[in-house]
């Protein structure tokens, strides 16, 4: 876990994101490291989930990404919430990669060369 | 013409094909009957988004004509329902709940919808949802253009989502019956909140062809009816192989005769799931079991295999939503969205790693292999459908019920694996609302979990309360 202390408040946090996105890009990439904190993914039938603190340092980074992809259409409130969200889902990613799979588990998607209507 | 009674609107589908087929009711007299509830308490639930009353009628006098003529197409004949309006229907708008998308009109058919047709069935309104079907990670009931699902039991809290019309409008008696989708949750969640029983099939049984495609690995379509038993009848005429989904299988529907002879059902109790309940849920579900001890044999304690249910299921939503709605999010016309957290989740969906994504479907092959090994053991295993009773209207979610929930994640869980539910109706909580368990089967066995909950509800009377309207 990186030191918490090191981490700024979510306000801080949102106000900073709102300064990025009304900045050219890169402007985020001097977004310190945080500690992360529990949340949980969105669910098409959700449930409460816990506020996270503040996003990781990697949340921070990937949220760069959106905001130069499609900072234009965000706010910078909003940048600060897909921050909290991709940092609840990196979280469920090292939940995942927890459970051991070997080389041979392939995923549970298998291709057909076969045209829908057997074509 | 004198109006129908109220209690015709309650009836089961069986019951309500029994009197159409004697010619006790005429099938257009019925369709107007329900169109007229539809229309008129419909919007007071925002459950209704077009009602289709030319299509309607139209069915209701060819089905007419055809019953007089002795022909007979089955048990759904002349039965008038909805569908959740992420299904395609000809010439008819279909708005996935979603205001980008309010004009939105295909030239054909679902094949739910041609297969429901073709049984009889009367197509009379296109039934509210939550926008997208949640994919783009809502936390709000007012969470689709139409307004909030509202429970009749109780009109300040949510009838759940996202097939939030198909839930109010059958326990509202504005339909006979209901197709609704569900992902992760949205055909039970609303069953249970809404008090009606909510069947989720094995992922593969029912076309999806038609239906609006949140996420291709996971979505199904299935029913929502007063009774377990309506539940099997529907699911007769939707199942089976389509050549236009690749994913369909040539497994048709046949639910078990009534009156057959079978041994006693042997079903589980998976532990640790009703412990964070709310007290009445607990309760309820005690209740529950004792009436399947009666004829079950009922195993406490039951062990859940421990995976990351929730994290993989919410990665491969993510993942597959941002790419099915890729067009909307970054054209920005999310931004139309009811929900405020619709209006950024797809950027935070369109960042899922593929590392990520492509681990949580590996994950899907052990977890499918341990539940199939547990759930080969029983008839059924047995949990509250939700830990609570409906959320209220106007708070988010994680606002309300602090401190309920936890346990395993049933739902997630059979999601990832294909696997049925059946969601049952079995008393009351807070505020007047409903309670529900689940039963929760391996792959394929659907026609058991439709008997097993037949036979609860020969025994119980929940399914047969009506809301106070």
């Amino acid at each position: 876990m990186p030191d918490p202390t090191l981490s700024p408040s979510r306000r801080a946090f949102a106000k900073r994101l709102a300064l990025a996105a009304a900045a050219p890009a890169f402007a985020g990439a001097a977004l310190s490291q945080t500690a992360p904190a529990p949340t949980a993914a969105p669910s098409p039938a959700p449930t409460p989930v816990p506020t996270p603190e503040a996003p990781s340092s990697v949340a921070e980074a990937l949220t760069e990404v959106a905001r130069i992809r499609w900072g234009r259409h965000l706010t910078g409130e909003q940048l600060g919430e897909i921050a909290k969200a991709v940092d609840g889902r990196l979280r469920g990613a090292e939940t995942m990669k927890k459970v051991t799979l070997t080389n041979a588990d392939e995923p549970d998607v298998v291709f057909f060369a076969e045209l829908p209507g057997g074509r | 013409m004198a109006p129908l009674a109220e209690d015709v609107f309650f009836l089961s589908v069986a019951e309500l094909s029994r009197k159409l087929r004697s010619k006790e009711i005429s099938p257009v007299e019925l369709a107007d009957g329900f169109l007229d509830r539809l229309e008129r308490i419909g919007p007071k639930l925002g459950a209704v988004v077009t009602v289709t009353r030319e299509r309607a009628l139209a069915e209701a006098k060819a089905a007419e004509r055809e019953l007089a003529a002795g022909k007979w197409r089955g048990p759904l004949h002349g039965v008038p329902y909805g569908v959740k309006d992420l299904l395609a229907t000809a010439g008819i708008p279909t708005t996935w709940g979603a205001e980008p998308y309010r004009n939105q009109v295909f030239a054909e058919d679902a094949t739910v919808v041609a297969r429901l047709r073709e049984a009889g069935a009367v197509l009379i309104g296109k039934l509210a949802m939550v926008e997208l079907a949640g994919g783009m990670g809502y936390n709000n009931a007012d969470a689709s253009f139409t307004g909030p699902g509202r429970t009749p039991w109780n009109k300040d809290f949510w009838s759940g989502g996202s097939s939030s019309g198909p839930g109010a409008a059958t326990a509202a008696g504005l339909v006979a019956f209901s197709i609704g989708s569900e992902t992760s949750g949205s055909i039970v969640t609303p069953a249970a909140f809404s008090g009606v029983s909510g069947f989720r099939p094995t992922y593969g049984r029912v076309s999806r062809h038609g239906a609006m495609a949140l996420c291709w690995t996971l979505d199904k379509l299935g029913p929502m009816c007063r009774t377990a038993e309506d539940c099997g009848l529907v699911m007769a005429a939707i199942a089976g192989k389509d050549p236009l989904d690749a994913t369909s299988l040539p497994r048709p529907f046949r639910p078990a005769p009534a009156n057959a002879k079978r041994r006693r059902f042997k079903v589980g109790v998976i532990k640790g799931t009703s412990e964070k309940a709310q007290p009445e849920v607990r309760k309820n579900l005690e209740e529950s079991l004792k009436v399947l001890g009666t004829f079950c044999d009922v195993v406490p304690d039951v062990e859940f295999p421990d995976f990351p249910y929730g994290p993989a299921v919410g990665t491969i939503v993510a993942a597959e939503g941002a790419s099915a709605f890729r067009d909307l999010i970054e054209s920005g016309r999310v931004k139309e969205l009811r929900v405020p957290n619709d209006r950024w989740g797809g950027y935070a969906a369109s960042l899922v790693l593929a590392v990520d994504y492509i681990q949580a479907l590996r994950l899907r092959a052990p977890m499918k292999k341990a539940l199939d090994a547990l759930y080969a053991k029983f008839d059924a295993l047995v949990s509250p459908t939700r830990a609570t009773v409906s959320y209220p209207i106007g708070p988010d979610f994680d606002k309300v019920y602090l401190g309920f929930g936890g346990g395993p994640a049933v739902i997630p869980a059979g999601n990832l694996a294909g696997q049925p539910a059946l969601s049952l109706p079995n008393g009351f909580g807070e505020k007047g609302l409903p309670t529900a368990f689940q039963l929760t089967g391996r792959a394929f066995s659907d026609e058991t979990l439709v008997a097993l909950g037949t036979a609860y509800q020969a025994r119980t009377e929940w399914h047969e309360k009506r809301p106070p309207l």
